[in-house]
């Protein structure tokens, strides 16, 4: 139990007060003369047994009903979760809202969904414990601090609406950080609400660390994290990825794959009715989903040879979640895999062109052009997919020009010069050149598998970046970004600098013989380019997916909706839940972050590991349960003094005599 | 010392004086009086009748009865003779309780010299037996006038002191005095009834007329105190610090069941019992007790 105002709990030895009053009234006794003393030595040994108990109850309902009084003043609070540490006056509450899709998870018998419980806990809780508080709220959407008026309640809103994206609760929790050192706060209270998913906690962030570090020294913070860990029984995520338009006229068709993805894990066979929209016209389709997954491979529907792209939708049924059952998506005739190669080493360039224009899928158009290192001012980047840079950094007009086309999303994969260069771009530089001098050469020790260029293949298979011997490098120097491969000795072979927009890579090493294996064995290459030049036509099509909640899905707000359903989206909501929409000849389909399909959640262990040494709670909460997070109980305490003070006048009232025998 | 006039008042005495104090029993005494004698004599009141045995006076053959029945048959009266009171007052430490300035002892003073005035003025004899731890001072039953004045001087002087020594006192007494008597025992009775009930059957054992006042206070019934009081024994016992409100009921189920066994000793005994409390003027307690006791018919 916990108290509002505890500091009047300071008056708890006034409970005392009966004993003391007792004691005094017997320092205080009169003496009387007596002669009836026979009946006077009888009652008092009669006294030892219930009278005593009687007298000892009376003492100890006065004692209760101070007690309680003093309670009462004091205004407890109760919570299911015992424990809570909630005390004295909070002056500001920070409510950090997870808004992912998880967290419309609706409870199967009331369907209120996690957000929704989490908001009405929390808005009982802050008008009881932190009523007269400053309320933040900063939600996952936008991950703005944003002060609530005159301390109004949580409630449903724009800012607390349900939303298709994912969150970045380290990233919220800097959010905090900042406004907490830069308002100095005070007393302060952060919530988070959250379901615990992997992908919005980021465990392994770095930015856990720094956010630790920096919470330590403040004063008065305390963490409350009000989770909803509980995953979906009965809940089915859509997905349609890998969607083409194909064939030449007469024959075209789009060609996608649709994912189920079932969260409770369950083998139990289950029949999934869909419905399919491709331009507005309606199809449906059944799927037996017998694992905890399905993929719908090469599902084709043949479209009107007049349009030149379109839209679509998946949905299925209505289950534990609503906003995972549709998946928009949107095709348009894929652009030609153009990459221009900036070279100094002819060889290299050949590598670099046989890995670019070998197709990887034959119904795609590639091509290179490859452009010597002092022509590369007249590179025409317009209808490009990817640039490979091997010569010396550019600077001038021509890092601008790279720069915008990185910042349009389409990716530069730069390779080292032979010799010189101090120029440097996204803020990095060539280094010395080491080289094996017929020694051992240089293997891989460690590269990312997860993601990115070097990732494991769809079958899970992982590149042979083992095999990859390097003889000579060379050393990257400045902002070393984000390393996707090393070599034994830590040194960075491949590195992904910090960007806005599209991503860019260097490669420390040439595909040539006598510098690496690369192009000897050319699978790692051919790949990485490849996916590179996938990354590069995707940003150029006029088709394209964007991430929920994303900044290129900021951009959308004032396009064209393609299905008739989003015309009730608001706009400012639109780049926050899923649907597809155009502007002239482009077209953009919000999806879902695919992270937000997995069901893995943290455990507690795990999330007391991420706040340890700072003031933080863990309350486990389920959507459904009744109770508030805490309650003001100053009534019931109020019950008990009565009931008390009634038992001691019961106690207190006189004896029926007994009638003297005339 | 208190003076005669402090238990005497001739106001009482007066208003008393028409009332006469009688025996429930028939009394032995020495000379003729205004009681009842279990042996026949010469008075006015007829008993009996009787065979006529030789020797018997003829005069008291009734000729009647001969005439209607031809056998003789003498009759026999009553025989009026004086009785002896026997003051018995309780002098513990506990007669020293007072109430409204007036202590039991006194009420008991007040009683005892008004019986003792009214029987010795009806030529009855009166003894004072004071009953302290065993009795301190004792004067038996005389008849002359002067024995009046010794008693009531010995009155004047008793105070209470000490614990009760009731139970031996009586059981002495009841020995002590031979014949026939009017034992009037004043006391608190603060002692064990089933020991008291014995005392009472052995004067009722001895013949004797047995009526006890019992004086009790009405605090000392109803015990309602609100604070926490230090109870003094008068006796010179250890003195008890309790909280009323606590040991009330038991207190009064003490009480009570003291009363049951006291009722109960006297009405075996045959005890003219008469609880009386120091608020009551004592004259009319007098009055009650004198009309009582008198025979039906008489005043």
């Amino acid at each position: 139990m916990t108290f509002l105002q505890p500091i009047l709990l300071a008056g708890l030895p006034l409970v005392a007060l009966p004993i003391v009053i007792h004691l005094i009234n017997r320092w205080r006794h009169r003496t009387v003369q007596w002669g009836a003393m026979m009946f006077l030595l009888d009652a008092k040994r009669l006294t030892r047994g219930m009278a005593k108990l009687r007298f000892w109850l009376i003492m100890a309902m006065r004692m209760l009903a101070i007690a309680a009084l003093l309670f009462a003043f004091a205004r407890p609070l109760t919570s299911g979760w015992l424990g809570l540490a909630i005390g004295g006056q909070v002056e500001t509450t920070i409510v950090l809202l997870d808004r992912s899709v998880s967290m419309e998870q609706l409870d199967p018998v009331s369907r209120v969904s996690k957000r929704s419980a989490a908001l009405t806990q929390l808005s009982s809780t802050i008008q009881s414990v932190g009523s007269g508080s400053r309320v933040v709220l900063i939600e996952s959407a936008e991950n703005v601090a944003r002060e609530l008026d005159g301390g109004q309640p949580l409630s449903e809103s724009l800012e607390t609406s349900s939303t298709a994206t994912s969150a970045d609760i380290p990233g919220m929790l800097e959010t905090a950080l900042e406004y907490v050192t830069a308002n100095q706060t005070g007393r302060t209270d952060v919530w988070i609400c959250s379901d615990l998913r992997e992908n919005d906690w980021n465990a392994n962030d770095g930015r856990w660390s720094v956010m630790r570090e920096r919470f330590q020294p403040l004063e008065g913070v305390k963490f409350f994290l009000l989770s909803y860990a509980e995953t979906a029984s009965d809940n089915v995520a859509v997905r349609v990825q890998n969607v083409q338009q194909r064939g030449a006229e007469g024959e075209r068709e789009v060609q996608f794959d649709v994912l189920f993805r079932r969260e409770s894990g369950d083998s139990v066979p289950q029949t999934i009715p869909c419905e399919l929209v491709i331009n507005g016209a309606r199809s449906a389709l059944n799927v037996e989903l017998s694992g905890d997954s399905y993929l719908l491979q090469g599902h084709r529907v043949p479209i009107d040879d007049q349009q030149e792209g379109g839209w679509g939708r998946v949905e299925i049924a209505a289950d534990e979640n609503l906003i995972d059952n549709t998946s928009y998506f949107v095709f348009a005739d894929p652009p030609v895999h153009r990459t221009v190669i900036v070279y100094e080493d002819a060889q290299v360039a050949d590598a670099l062109r046989i890995a670019a224009t070998a197709p990887m899928d034959a119904g795609l158009s590639y091509e290179a052009e490859l452009v010597t290192a002092d022509r590369a001012e007249q590179i025409e980047l317009d209808n490009t997919s990817l640039v490979l840079w091997q010569t010396e950094l550019p600077d001038g007009v021509l890092a601008d020009q790279l720069q915008a086309f990185v910042a349009s999303g389409r990716p530069v994969i730069f390779f080292p010069p032979e010799r010189g260069g101090d120029n440097t771009m996204f803020d990095i530089g060539w280094g010395e050149l080491h080289e094996s001098d017929g020694g051992e050469p240089h293997h891989v020790t460690t590269w990312r598998r997860e993601s990115d260029l070097l990732a494991d293949t769809s079958s899970g298979e992982p590149l042979g970046l083992g095999d990859l011997k390097t003889d000579a490098y060379r050393e990257l120097v400045g902002d070393t970004g984000r390393s996707l491969a090393r070599l034994d000795e830590g040194v960075p072979l491949l590195l992904r600098a910090t960007t806005d927009g599209g991503p860019a890579y260097f490669w420390a090493t040439l595909p040539v013989l006598g510098k690496s294996t690369l192009a000897q064995d050319g699978i790692v290459l051919y790949v990485s380019v490849q996916r590179a030049l996938s990354i590069g036509a995707e940003a150029q099509s006029l088709s394209r997916e964007v991430d929920t909640g994303s900044s290129a899905a900021q951009s959308i707000e004032n396009w064209q909706p393609l299905d008739v359903r989003l015309n009730d989206v608001l706009l400012s909501q639109r780049w926050l839940n899923v649907g597809a929409y155009s502007q002239g000849e482009r077209q953009v389909a919000l999806t879902r972050p695919e992270a937000e399909d997995l069901a893995n959640v943290l455990d507690a262990d795990q999330v007391n590991g991420l706040f340890n040494g700072l003031d933080f709670r863990h309350v486990e909460q389920q959507v459904g349960s009744s109770g508030a997070l805490t309650s003001e109980i100053w009534r019931a305490v109020l019950a008990v003094m009565v009931l008390a003070m009634l038992v001691e006048a019961i106690l207190c009232l006189p004896e029926r005599k007994e009638p003297v025998p005339a | 010392m208190q003076d005669r006039s402090d238990f005497l008042d001739s106001e009482v005495l007066s208003r008393l004086a028409p009332l006469a104090l009688h025996a429930r029993f028939p009394m032995l005494g020495n000379v003729s009086g205004r009681h009842r004698s279990p042996i026949r004599g010469s008075s006015l009141e007829f008993a009996a009748y009787r065979e006529y045995v030789p020797g018997d006076d003829l005069r008291r053959l009734d000729w009647r009865v001969h005439g209607r029945s031809d056998r003789y048959f003498v009759k026999q009266f009553e025989a009026d003779t004086n009785l002896r009171l026997c003051l018995v007052v309780d002098t513990s430490g506990s007669m020293k309780y007072e109430a409204g300035g007036l202590s039991k002892l006194d009420y008991a003073k007040r009683l005892v010299g008004t019986l003792a005035y009214l029987a010795a003025n009806q030529g009855d004899a009166v003894g004072l037996y004071c009953a302290g731890t065993g009795f301190h001072q004792q004067i038996d039953p005389k008849r002359n006038a002067a024995h009046l004045g010794t008693v009531l001087d010995e009155l004047a002087i008793t105070e209470a002191t000490g614990e009760t020594g009731l139970v031996s006192a009586l059981h002495e007494a009841a020995e002590r005095v031979p014949q026939r008597a009017l034992f009037v025992v004043i006391s608190d009775l603060f002692v064990d009834p089933e020991e008291l009930g014995e005392c009472f059957q052995h004067l009722r054992f001895r013949r004797h007329d047995v009526s006890v006042f019992h004086l009790i206070e009405q605090a000392e019934v109803e015990f309602e105190f609100d604070r926490p009081i230090r109870f003094v024994d008068l006796e010179g016992g250890a003195s008890i610090l309790a909280d009323p409100t606590m040991i009330a009921k038991q207190y009064h189920a003490a009480l009570h069941t003291y009363f049951e066994k006291l009722t109960e000793s006297v009405r075996e005994a045959r005890v003219d019992y008469h609880r009386v409390a120091l608020d009551e003027p004592y004259d009319d307690v007098l009055a009650r007790f004198l009309l009582s006791r008198s025979p039906k018919g008489s005043k």
